[in-house]
């Protein structure tokens, strides 16, 4: 099989000819059997990721056996609305508003408007001469400083409280492209055992459902699992990496450039060197602990923001986005500073040499010759710290993230709730829908990761001719 | 004439590792027609750590010259050139024991800043290094942070005029905007060389600037040294005896000895005028490392 | 003496070869001064054809060494005392070319005086002069050869018999008279004598590149106020 090398006279020591070619074929067979081996370790770890994408979207997408209180097309049509054409999402804010009036009860309206208005110039369910006389009290509900709701916010109560729509069983995406009969069947069947008491089989309808969907991602949290979304979530993590990278960057990078252009080789800076590459492989809950210590106990009256706005803040703890955020950026305070040091070394010397020997001080060297090489380096490990800090579980749940808010973080000084901490939360649950949300906001997780991965990829190649 | 000296050498063996002093002064020149001192060193000694990298050297540069510090590898030479103008401070374990006067004051004093030092005394390294920004920032860079005050003409003027004086202004002269990497090697290591230059410092000091570079460009640079002569001092490194007999006007050989504790220390052997060092030296290591013979 | 390691082994093997053929020309101009007082002082044609071919040898010996010095000057580019050498090499070749030439300037007068009646004493003095300027010769290489200055130093002390003796042939040919033929012997003779002084010049020049090489100083051996060579007689 292999080829014939040319005849040479024999070296001392060494085969030759006939017994180098059959010593040569062993060799080449040990060496494809290797390298066999290494592709199947290869396709294991594939399949492994494979199965993981595999089952979140399975469970992301798939039929529903759905049941509304009130049909969507009936209140359209009431309302003079063709509900070929428009949908419930596309009426009036005063429409909406109208259905709310007359369907949920005084009571739940008022509880409703005292949480958030509808308008800034009236009142809907309660009277002018008690809401002035409760924004006085010593305890105003939110509904007193908050602005008015918006249409989606609306939208949102029209759902939960008007349409009151309910699953009752969903399916997954590969069993309803493959097999959608049978869930149908399954369905009607149950209702003969008494699965679903609350209902009969001619009020439910089998839709297509997306889980993940532009309205999950843009609808807030609630009880509701069949209206609610990730919004909340989303804005929760979006804070944190805000007010995380606002606090890890500055400190790290320049703590890294200390490390690495003027520290002196003694041994404290060593022993600082030793330590800093500790902490970046402690677990995060430890980083959890200290946050909850420190920034929720200690310095309440600054995570709380009682010092800035003297007791009126939305949060009347610590457990605050600031908290979690100044906690997240501990964690993620010493992959930063080794990310940067290593951007900084990447740099050649001969740059500071270069620098140096024109006459310039150190930090005039460092600032317009190594800092701009260094920084996309700086940049991608900065990014990367960040993915790892916004898929961080443990630490916020410690420090606080609420398990179930519904509004908006307003400030750092609100309470928050975060995209793991939603999923977390969501898979705790029994109910089967739950299951569902769970799996589609994984999805937006991991596109998350995989964007701020590509950019930093991007970042790394873009910049990467540079310096030669 | 002092013939009596080497025919002593032919008969007697050469005293071996005894602390002979180096401190090496022209017999040729009388004092008064020497030039006046542009740099001294005086009994220098560098350490990195424990290790003595060079010991005792006292050598005196003159201006408008070039000198060349020529010897085997480890000898210390770019030891003693990096000490001139205080680059070996970069190096954390380094230490300078000795004085180096620069028109008679020491830099290591205390309280000298050593910028101050390498404002007046650059430097051109063996591998170019031109800062990744364009030809002209390139130049402009080592002005700017320095308190340059003239305005944007100025400016260019002074870039220009460095590019001239290096001999590179006509090839760069429609690309200043480019970055310094678009060059070739040779044209690199030129622009370092406007770069030392466009501060008007007033020695230039060349730790084998030509060492990466093919031989057209070698000697495109030697030239350049030639010309820069007039109004510069220059004191360069080389491990090319033909680089250092084409160019310099004064010689330096060092020698690297092994001591009995085993430490590999540099000494000054010679220091005499280029065309006496390499026809007539004085010391036999001289003549042996110049004939190839190696002790 | 320290033990050196020769690095640059190959061009010192090359400089010592040339050096060989070098010094092979100058034992060859000694044989030849010999033969060529031989041929003139006892009238043998044979001898001084004999001297005329030896020089064949050293004019092709030196074209040889003048194209190797030429190749190792621009491969090797030597510096120190190797420089020096290559430095003197050149001259000397060029020296030792004359050498030769003078021989045979007295082969040639031998031929064309054959048959002529002589005068002894001017062929004694003649004589006299070859085994002076031998001995010349002789010293120079070995000076050279064993790189002694002081042996070289001997050569101008050497050199002031010849002179001498040069200086009295003019008044040994006047006293010849006036046969025709005789006093057209004398001149030549004449010739012969100045030959022989140059040939002793040319043994002075060899022993100061010697001094120079080994002390690296340029000097021309001054002694007793008389410097250089004597030609001022002629």
């Amino acid at each position: 099989m292999s080829v014939q090398a040319p005849e040479r006279p024999p070296v001392e020591h060494f085969p030759t000819n006939d017994e180098y070619t059959r010593h040569l074929d062993k060799r080449s067979r040990r060496a494809s059997w290797f390298r066999i081996f290494c592709l199947a370790m290869l396709a294991i770890a594939v399949l492994a990721l494979a199965t993981l994408l595999y089952t979140i979207i399975n469970d992301s997408f798939g039929q529903v056996a759905i049941v509304n209180q009130n049909q969507p097309e009936d209140l359209l049509e009431a309302l003079g609305y063709d509900p070929e054409t428009t949908a419930l999402n596309e009426i009036t804010y005063d429409e909406m508003v109208g259905l709310l009036e007359s369907t949920v009860s005084s009571g739940v309206g008022r509880r409703l408007e005292r949480d958030q208005r509808f308008y800034e110039d009236r009142l809907v369910f309660e009277s002018e001469e008690v809401w002035a006389e409760i924004c006085t009290s010593d305890e105003p509900p939110t509904g007193c400083s908050l602005g008015p709701r918006d249409q989606a916010n609306v939208y949102a109560l029209v759902q939960e409280r008007v349409v009151q729509p309910d699953i009752i069983a969903a399916n997954e995406l590969v069993p309803s492209i493959l097999r959608p009969e049978e869930f149908v069947a399954e369905v009607e069947g149950a209702f003969g055992t008494g699965r679903f008491p609350d209902y009969t089989v001619d009020q439910v309808e089998f839709e297509w459902r997306a889980w993940f969907s532009w309205s999950f991602v843009t609808s807030p949290a609630s009880a509701t699992p069949e209206i609610a979304g990730i919004r909340t979530a989303i804005l929760g993590s979006a804070w944190l990496v805000l007010i995380t990278v606002l606090f890890a960057v500055p400190v790290g990078v320049g703590a890294a450039i200390y490390l690495v252009e003027y520290a002196r080789p003694t041994r404290l800076n060593s022993f600082i060197q030793t330590n800093i590459n500790n902490l970046a492989g402690v677990p995060s809950i430890v980083y959890g602990m200290l946050g909850l210590a420190v920034f929720v106990r200690v310095l309440e009256p600054l995570t709380s923001g009682d010092i800035f706005t003297g007791g009126a803040s939305p949060s009347d703890n610590g457990r605050t986005i600031l908290a979690a955020g100044l906690t997240l950026g501990l964690l993620t305070l010493p992959v930063v500073i080794i990310s940067a040091q290593e951007a900084l070394k990447a740099v050649p010397d001969s740059l500071r040499q270069a620098g140096m020997a024109l006459g310039a001080t150190r930090w005039q060297t460092v600032r317009s010759q190594i800092l701009p090489v260094a920084m996309p380096g700086v940049l991608t490990g900065t990014i990367l710290a960040v993915a790892r800090a916004v898929g961080e579980t443990a630490p916020l749940i410690l420090v606080g993230a609420a398990s179930f808010i519904t509004v908006d973080p307003s400030g750092p000084f609100s309470k928050f709730t975060a995209l793991p901490i939603q999923i977390f939360q969501w898979t705790s649950f029994p109910q089967e829908e739950f299951r569902h949300l769970a799996a589609a906001a994984s999805i937006a997780l991991l596109i998350l990761l995989l964007t701020l991965n590509a950019a930093a990829v991007i970042l790394r190649n873009r910049f990467s001719r540079r310096v030669e | 004439m002092t013939n009596e000296t080497t025919t002593e050498e032919t008969t007697n063996p050469v005293a071996e590792e005894t602390e002979t002093p180096a401190v090496v002064r022209e017999s040729s020149e009388t004092a008064d027609s020497r030039p006046k001192n542009l740099i001294e060193t005086r009994n220098m000694n560098v350490y990195y750590g424990d290790f003595r990298a060079v010991a005792d050297v006292s050598l005196d540069f003159a201006s408008n010259e070039i000198s060349a510090l020529i010897g085997p590898s480890g000898c210390g030479k770019s030891t003693v050139l990096r000490s001139l103008n205080r680059m070996n401070d970069l190096v954390p374990s380094a230490r300078t024991e000795g004085e180096v006067f620069y028109h008679g004051e020491n830099i290591y004093a205390e309280g000298v800043d050593p910028v101050r030092v390498r404002r007046t005394i650059g430097m051109v390294f063996q591998k170019p290094n031109p800062f990744p920004k364009s030809i002209f920032d390139n130049i402009a860079w080592g002005a700017k942070i320095n308190g340059f005050k003239g305005s944007k003409s100025d400016l260019q003027d002074l870039v220009q005029e460095a590019l001239e004086a290096a001999a590179l202004w006509d090839e760069v002269k429609d690309k200043l905007a480019e970055s310094g990497y678009s060059l070739s090697g040779g044209q690199q290591q030129r622009l370092c060389i406007a770069r030392a230059i466009a501060t008007k410092p007033d020695v230039i000091l060349m730790d084998e600037p030509c060492s990466a570079l093919d031989p057209i460009a070698t000697l495109r640079i030697e030239e350049l040294m030639l010309d820069l002569k007039e109004s510069y001092s220059i004191i360069i490194v080389t491990h090319n005896m033909q680089q250092a007999a084409r160019v310099s006007d004064r010689t330096a050989f060092f020698n690297v000895k092994l001591n009995d504790s085993g430490m590999r220390t540099g000494r000054l052997v010679e220091y005499s005028p280029t065309d006496q060092l390499f026809t007539s030296p004085r010391e036999k290591d001289t003549e042996d490392y110049i004939t190839g013979r190696f002790g | 003496m320290t033990d050196t390691q020769d690095t640059n082994v190959h061009f010192h093997t090359e400089l010592e070869e040339l050096e060989r053929k070098v010094l092979s020309m100058v034992d060859r101009a000694e044989q030849m001064v010999e033969m060529a007082v031989e041929a003139v002082t006892r009238d043998d044609v044979g001898l001084a054809e004999r001297v005329i071919a030896l020089d064949s040898d050293i004019d092709q010996t030196y074209l040889e060494v003048h194209q190797e010095w030429t190749s190792l000057m621009a491969r090797h580019q030597p510096l120190g005392s190797d420089l020096r050498r290559m430095t003197i090499l050149i001259q000397l070749n060029v020296t030792f070319e004359r050498m030769g030439d003078q021989c045979v300037n007295i082969a040639k007068i031998a031929r064309f005086n054959s048959g002529l009646p002589r005068v002894e004493r001017i062929c004694e003095q003649i004589r006299e002069m070859g085994d002076l300027v031998r001995p010349m010769i002789r010293t120079a290489i070995e000076a050279y050869v064993r790189g002694d200055v002081d042996e070289a130093r001997l050569l101008p002390a050497m050199d002031h018999p010849v002179d001498r003796l040069n200086a009295n042939m003019y008044k040994e040919t006047v006293a010849v008279g006036g046969n025709p033929e005789l006093l057209e012997w004398a001149t030549k003779m004449l010739m012969v004598s100045r030959a022989l002084e140059r040939v002793g010049d040319q043994a002075v020049d060899f022993a100061e590149q010697t001094a120079y090489l080994i002390t690296g100083e340029r000097a021309e051996f001054v002694e007793d106020g008389m410097a250089g060579s004597t030609d001022d007689i002629i």
